[in-house]
């Protein structure tokens, strides 16, 4: 569903962020990008997303090439490929119940379905009952639910997840990476982008591996390698 | 009909929910407006001024003693016709007597030596005014020219050319001047309001690129800011409507006592519509066309 293929990103001053680099996910699976800071791993996201171009190579979604996409054409995009950030990017002048919507909201679906669809998703992620707080009143791991609840009521195919628990103590990491499972579980193709060892090493999920800017390894039940 | 009725809440909710910031834009706007609408007055007092000032400037054209009273009329009614000419007033020897006992009505030598004479010495005259002193030359020569000049004494252009060459360019320079004075203060107010609207917005800026990620189309996006800057032209501008009328209101017997001809509240009462018109006009486009081009720049995402 989706393929990277011989993507290279190249920053002003030659800074190279990834170098050849070429992949493909399957429908419905869940792929750790593990490497250290600068190893790539959000770069990959950020071309997925399209918040950038990659210099050569392409990549492709359900076998378009993302880059042919013009800019009227990506919010559409945007709503199959959800994504959530190591710092939330929740709306801090709306509450926990218009983030959700607002994803919605922006789709253009009836109001009638907003009001079922972001309570059914508060509560998959556990934060019924604090709908009206707003995201400065939320510990961290309940704002990155927010984001999570964000994301799956936009049906996602794809959710890109930038460090989710980058920022979170290792009780709401848990939390959250439980979460990731139960939508996985659900359907959606899950790419999670993390240097966490403890959660690679217990999610037993494909791993891919990066350096450099390179990929060294790419292995199903993949462990954590990088010493 | 559901994206719109959702835009306009969320316009809503950026007005009030980042309420100082709202507080302080909506002072700027009202700042600008402000200078806008002291513009339209003082556009108008400078008009008064000077039309009051050209309205001041004629020239009296005398006539022999005995020239007879249908050719001064006819001589009139011949100037009448003339499209740069404003008005001509006719002043018989009788009125100029008249007039001019009045004026003397003090000075009991003059009066005195005035009966001893047998008859009137005061010359019939008639009294020319036009839209614009630079005419006048043109209006004496072809009176110098023509056939009445035969019965015709003096005018007094020559004497008074000076003058009203200079009044003449004075007016000119004012409103010159003016003209200069408004488009500057205009481009002034442009900038400051667009300015202001794009730091209110730049703090919005990581919101725009969250909703184009969660995606939010430019439209979408867009919209709430463009609606919250006519919000922001709205309610400035009616806060300085009220103002003005207000203030004219008050102001208008202290100021009558310097500038006799300038009746502000009256000009705002006759321009009531006008003056609505262009200053919410002014703000809500002023509001509007800023969100839409500050907004621009975080949208490319």
């Amino acid at each position: 569903m989706v393929i990277f293929e011989e993507v290279t990103k190249t920053y002003p001053k030659g800074v190279v962020a990834l170098e050849d680099v070429s992949f493909r996910i399957e429908p419905g699976e869940f792929v750790s990008l593990v490497g250290r800071s600068g190893a790539g791993k959000s770069t990959i996201l950020k071309l997925l997303l399209r918040e950038s171009d990659p210099s050569q190579g392409k990549v492709f979604f359900q076998g378009i090439d993302i880059s042919t996409f013009h800019q009227s054409e990506l919010p559409l995009y945007r709503r199959k490929v959800a994504s959530v950030f190591q710092d939330f990017k929740l709306l801090p002048s709306k509450n926990v119940f218009e983030n959700v919507a607002f994803a919605m909201e922006a789709a253009g679906r009836a109001t009638r379905e907003i009001m079922e669809d972001v309570p059914q998703a508060l509560e998959v992620v556990g934060l019924m009952g604090k709908e009206k707080r707003f995201p400065h009143e939320l510990s961290g791991g309940e704002k990155q639910r927010v984001a999570m609840a964000r994301a799956l009521v936009q049906r996602p195919e794809v959710l890109a997840a930038d460090e989710p628990t980058g920022n979170l103590d290792p009780i709401h990491t848990w939390e959250i990476t439980d979460l990731l499972l139960k939508i996985n579980k659900l359907g959606t193709a899950i790419i999670l982008a993390t240097h966490d060892e403890a959660v690679i090493n217990s999610l037993k999920k494909r791993v891919i591996t990066l350096h450099d800017g390179r990929v060294i390894s790419d292995e199903e039940q993949g462990k954590y390698k990088i010493r | 009909m559901i994206n719109l009725w959702r835009i306009i809440r969320n316009s809503w909710r950026n007005f009030y929910r980042n309420l100082w910031l709202s507080v302080a834009t909506l002072f700027m706007m009202f700042a600008a407006l402000g200078v806008i609408g002291g513009l339209f007055l003082f556009d108008a007092s400078l008009d008064t001024l000077v039309s009051g000032l050209q309205e001041k400037v004629d020239v009296s054209v005398y006539f022999k003693q005995d020239a007879s009273e249908t050719d001064i009329l006819s001589v009139k009614e011949e100037l009448e016709h003339r499209v740069e000419v404003r008005s001509v007033a006719y002043i018989s020897r009788d009125d100029a007597l008249e007039a001019f006992t009045q004026k003397h009505a003090g000075n009991e030598v003059l009066i005195q030596s005035l009966d001893e004479l047998d008859n009137n010495p005061l010359q019939a005259s008639i009294n020319i005014k036009v839209h614009d002193p630079d005419q006048f030359a043109a209006i004496v020569q072809s009176l110098e020219a023509s056939a009445a000049s035969e019965f015709i004494d003096d005018i007094n252009f020559r004497e008074n050319e000076k003058v009203i060459n200079s009044i003449s360019q004075i007016s000119d320079n004012m409103n010159r001047a003016g003209l200069l004075f408004t488009i500057v203060l205009t481009a002034l107010v442009i900038f400051v309001t667009f300015n202001t609207i794009r730091l209110a917005i730049f703090t919005s800026r990581d919101e725009i690129h969250i909703m184009k990620l969660v995606g939010g189309s430019n439209w979408f996006v867009r919209t709430p800011f463009v609606i919250t800057g006519a919000l922001y032209g709205t309610l400035a501008g009616l806060i300085v409507v009220g103002t003005y009328f207000g203030g004219t209101k008050f102001m208008n017997s202290r100021l009558s006592l310097i500038f006799a001809d300038i009746d502000l509240y009256g000009y705002l009462m006759q321009n009531t519509w006008t003056f609505i018109a262009l200053i919410l006009g002014a703000g809500i486009s002023l509001g509007m066309v800023s969100s839409w081009l500050a907004v621009r720049r975080y949208l490319k995402v």
